[in-house]
């Protein structure tokens, strides 16, 4: 691992310290956010799953009924009998927030266009499967749009999830071991510089101390010589 | 108002055109990333796609789908599984294992 070059010196080491401080903060949040993610992440795939499960098999028979009226009938009559819908959906579209990632919320409400009674089509040309098809279709679209809700919203939060976690382990096995080694390092650095200073301190006193001694004794032999 | 669209060959998506949805013909990958643009500008929220045509612009969507709006999502059947794959790569990729879907 590259440590960080700093100067030694006590305004780096209070920086540092600093950022040390900062980062652990951020580690905490971090680590915190991508595990409520991830409850919430798993929770919405459970139902999401069950919901897919689901439609699988409703759509399934509309598929079935479906193609057993395109086999009767003339594809332009399909067509035609299909182009105004019975049914007309409305859509709204909110956003919510989950740990600052913007999910939708879809709204939809089915209303009744026709006063046909609910196909939309007369029913002199079509065949009996079409309408079994379409009131299966027409009670499966609001699990439809639920279903485009959670597999968006799982999309999203699985993005955010990833994001969250790199930057989690970014900051548990890269910087903050960088920011310790770095104030290991000057706090280190000083501590030698503190124990450099006082021997020096101390051997200065200590040659001080021998010269005053050796003044006194010089001084003294003078006195006994006369 | 939004809108719901559908892409897919016309003969497979026709009948949600009785709920309400718009219906985007599309029988090749092309027809399809095309489909999803328009989808796109003609404010679409959603838009379904069929499975086998998801499988084939699997990147195109994925990138399509960085923003909030609109929701791709594919057409649940049961043929093919390709919805619940994506949704297992999903989990994979944001747990690090699949702890759902395993049997």
């Amino acid at each position: 691992m590259a440590e960080i070059k700093v100067n030694p010196t006590r305004m780096e080491l209070k920086k540092l310290k600093g950022r040390l401080a900062t980062a652990r903060r951020g580690h905490k949040l971090l680590k915190d956010k991508r595990d409520e993610l991830m409850r919430q992440f798993l929770d919405v795939v459970r139902e999401a799953k069950t919901l897919r499960e689901e439609l699988c098999v409703q759509l399934g028979s509309v598929y079935t009924s479906f193609e057993s009226a395109a086999a009767l009938m003339d594809p332009r009559m399909m067509t035609e009998a299909l182009m105004l819908p019975g049914v007309q959906g409305e859509l709204t579209v909110k956003q919510k927030n989950i740990m600052s990632v913007n999910v939708p919320v879809f709204q939809y409400e089915a209303a009744r266009a026709s006063d046909t009674g609910g196909a939309g089509y007369g029913y002199a040309f079509t065949s009996g499967e079409l309408d079994a098809a379409v009131e299966q279709i027409c009670a499966a679209s609001a699990q439809l749009v639920r279903l485009a809700q959670l597999e968006k919203t799982a999309t999203l939060l699985c993005d955010e999830i990833e994001k969250t976690r790199r930057r989690v382990n970014a900051l548990e096995y890269i910087m903050i071991p960088q920011y310790e080694a770095g104030v290991k390092t000057i706090s280190m650095k000083l501590d030698e510089n503190e124990r450099g200073a006082q021997t020096r301190l101390m051997k200065v006193k200590d040659m001080m101390i021998r010269a005053q001694l050796a003044q006194k004794r010089g001084a003294r032999d003078e006195d006994e010589e006369e | 108002m939004y809108k719901i669209g559908v892409v897919g060959p016309r003969s497979q998506v026709l009948s949600f055109m009785a709920a309400g949805f718009t219906v985007y013909d599309a029988s090749d990958a092309r027809e399809a990333l095309a489909a999803l643009k328009k989808g796109k500008s003609d404010d679409c929220a959603i838009l379904y796609i069929t499975a086998a045509l998801a499988g084939e612009i699997e990147e195109e969507i994925a990138r399509m789908s960085g923003s909030t709006l609109p929701a791709i999502v594919t057409l649940p059947d049961l043929d093919s599984g390709y919805g619940t794959a994506q949704l297992k790569r999903a989990v994979e990729r944001a747990v690090g294992a699949d702890i759902i879907f395993k049997e």
